[in-house]
């Protein structure tokens, strides 16, 4: 048995002593995500249209992982409705900027990775860099778009009497610490991702004029930004399709 | 859009600086290539020729080219020089760039004065894009930004000392190292947050720090049962020490976040329900907290796992293109992600029983010294 698999047994376990009905989906969840992610790597390596592959894998992730949480309808469609509103506004920013910043690829202090690959591969590697750089923004979307959803359901279901202007208003308090935490938490993903490199740079006593200017440096700067920013949008899209919904079905 | 247009009446002055700030930043940053040692250059004029194309035995072609570039340098004494050089360029770019009109690239020479370039500047980009990215933050967020935005701060600081002071101190072993770097985070971060005083922020301290130890703990034992047997740290990017003591540390700064985030969650909810209701049985905290949890395991478990695996995409392709199988491209590039994913989720899943027992605790104690008083 590899270490893998006992892990997952293990975390098979837990989540469904723990969580029980809901763990199970949250198991089987990263799993399907895994095999979607699979599915794009192999689609992208075939040379088939990356924006596409990206657009319609990216959707059934988030899909996928706002279904797991198991909440209601509203808040399901609602929080799906806002993270695909986010993912192709992200999009937006992440395709000119990974253009203008030239830091797809990689650098010298991969080499020892790349030794006898060849590098000169159909798939352009900014288009490589755009597709890495949303798809790791997409969890942090669709779990900070559920728990702000499913506030804001719960406080309109608390409070029948108040209108939609006080739900808000509520709703943003709340939105803001869940986003607050939510950008907590993707800090530390990145920086965890980052312990490895920021070891190597200070091993090989870069100057932080070197380390700045690094391509490794920049992408994962970026990647950072990007999730930031995929977090911090959907609370004002949250408020204001909650906003949409609610005074249309109140006339 | 009536919300809309309110919205940006009470916030266009905050909007006009952010612009204002960014714009500075950026000016600032094209400009201020003269604090630099090394020769920086401004690129003045491109010519690019098809030189052929380049293939290999997997089916790979690409076209490759060469540019002829005049350049006119910035900075050190031979200030305002026009350099003339070449950049060779294929069209998949993996180590290679397509230069254009007006960027910034750092030079070196050899001993003959052939000058070529050496990297592209990337830091007047990526700071004005930081800065707008954090700007929108803090507007949108409001006074909540504003605390949002000095925790990032202390954080990345944090980090950074740590890096350092694992440098300073020879033969540390990373992992210690990084122990009381997750404890200080964790203090500042969650006192920042939700105050100092507050019973709840010491309730979610000690949830996050047992949750951390038992989880890293749980999975050593089963590293060390199973003889790391399927672990490929030869496999691991940039590494510079131990790469057991390595990965441990990266999983323990990975974890940190979503616990927090979880612990915040269900705890919070907790301590608002006891209020609400002081009597309510233990029955019904255990399962209004397995209740939270279970809602946001799978989303956090995402977030991580898309974090750790989506980086590794281009290398993974890069794997597939050269004819190497799934299985071992998924060892090489995918494997070390994976253990980290799945043990951050034994954290995320340890969150809610650690934090019931750590709220049964701190709430136990503080209903004993009532009775004291009383």
């Amino acid at each position: 048995m590899t270490v893998t698999i006992a892990l997952a047994l293990i975390l098979f376990v837990l989540m469904v002593l723990i969580g029980g009905g809901k763990g199970l989906g949250a198991f089987v969840s990263l799993w399907i995500n895994f095999f979607v992610l699979a599915c794009i790597i192999t689609l992208i390596s075939f040379s088939f249209n990356p924006f596409w592959v990206l657009m319609i894998g990216g959707g059934i992730i988030l899909t996928i992982t706002i279904i797991s949480t198991g909440s209601n309808e509203n808040t399901t469609s609602l929080a799906l409705t806002v993270s695909f509103i986010v993912m192709i506004l992200l999009l937006l920013v992440i395709v000119p900027t990974e253009y203008l910043s030239l830091s797809a690829g990689f650098s010298v202090e991969n080499s020892e990775a790349l030794e006898g690959l060849s590098l000169g591969i159909n798939v352009p590697f900014a288009t490589l860099g755009i597709c890495a750089a949303l798809l790791a923004t997409l969890g942090a979307i669709a779990e900070a778009a559920v728990a702000i959803a499913a506030g804001l359901n719960e406080l309109k279901q608390d409070q029948p009497d108040a209108n939609l202007s006080q739900i808000i208003h509520a709703g943003q308090g709340l939105g803001r610490e869940i986003v607050g935490t939510a950008v907590n938490t993707v800090l530390f993903g990145y920086l965890a991702d980052f312990l490895s490199l920021s070891l190597l740079f200070t091993r090989l006593n870069y100057s932080f004029a070197e380390i700045f200017n690094t391509k490794l440096f920049t992408s994962a700067v970026l990647s950072l930004m990007y999730s930031i920013l995929g977090v911090v949008l959907v609370l004002p899209f949250t408020l204001l399709i909650f906003h949409q919904q609610n005074r249309n079905s109140g006339k | 859009m009536q919300m809309i247009l309110n919205y940006f009446k009470k916030t266009w002055r905050s909007w006009l600086a952010l612009i204002a700030l960014v714009a500075v930043t950026a000016c600032f940053f094209a400009t201020n290539a003269q604090l630099y040692h090394d020769p920086i250059a401004k690129i003045t004029s491109v010519q690019t020729d098809t030189t052929g194309q380049q293939s290999d035995p997997y089916g790979n072609r690409v076209e490759t080219y060469k540019q002829t570039i005049e350049t006119k340098l910035l900075n050190t004494n031979d200030r305002g020089k026009t350099i003339r050089l070449t950049n060779d360029y294929d069209e998949s770019g993996a180590l290679n760039v397509k230069l254009k009109q007006g960027q910034q690239v750092f030079l070196t020479h050899d001993s003959n004065m052939n000058w070529s370039v050496k990297n592209v500047r990337h830091d007047l980009l990526w700071v004005p894009f930081m800065v707008l990215v954090l700007g929108v933050m803090t507007i949108l967020m409001g006074r909540h930004g504003r605390i949002m935005l000095l925790t990032l701060g202390l954080n990345v600081a944090l980090f950074i000392c740590f890096i350092f002071l694992n440098i300073a101190i020879p033969h540390s072993n990373l992992f210690v190292v990084f122990i009381p770097f997750a404890i200080l985070t964790t203090l500042f971060t969650l006192g920042l947050l939700m105050g100092f005083k507050s019973r709840q922020t010491w309730t979610i301290v000690m949830t996050v720090l047992l949750t951390s130890a038992v989880t890293l703990l749980i999975s050593k034992i089963v590293f060390m049962l199973l003889h790391n047997q399927g672990v490929y740290y030869e496999h691991m990017e940039f590494v510079t020490d131990n790469p057991s003591t390595l990965f441990m540390a990266m999983t323990l700064v990975g974890v940190l976040g979503a616990v927090m985030d979880e612990a915040t969650d269900m705890t919070a909810t907790l301590f608002s329900m006891q209020r609400e209701r002081p009597n309510i049985s233990s029955k019904e905290l255990i399962k209004a907290g397995r209740n939270i949890g279970g809602e946001i395991f799978g989303a956090l478990n995402n977030v991580l796992f898309l974090i750790f695996i989506a980086e590794q995409l281009p290398m993974a392709v890069l794997y597939l293109r050269n004819g190497n199988s799934w299985s071992f491209t998924y060892m090489t590039n995918l494997s070390i992600g994976m253990l980290q994913t799945l043990i951050s989720a034994i954290g995320i899943v340890l969150t809610v029983p650690i934090g019931l027992m750590c709220f049964k605790l701190m709430t136990f104690r503080s209903l004993q010294n009532k009775g004291g008083q009383l």
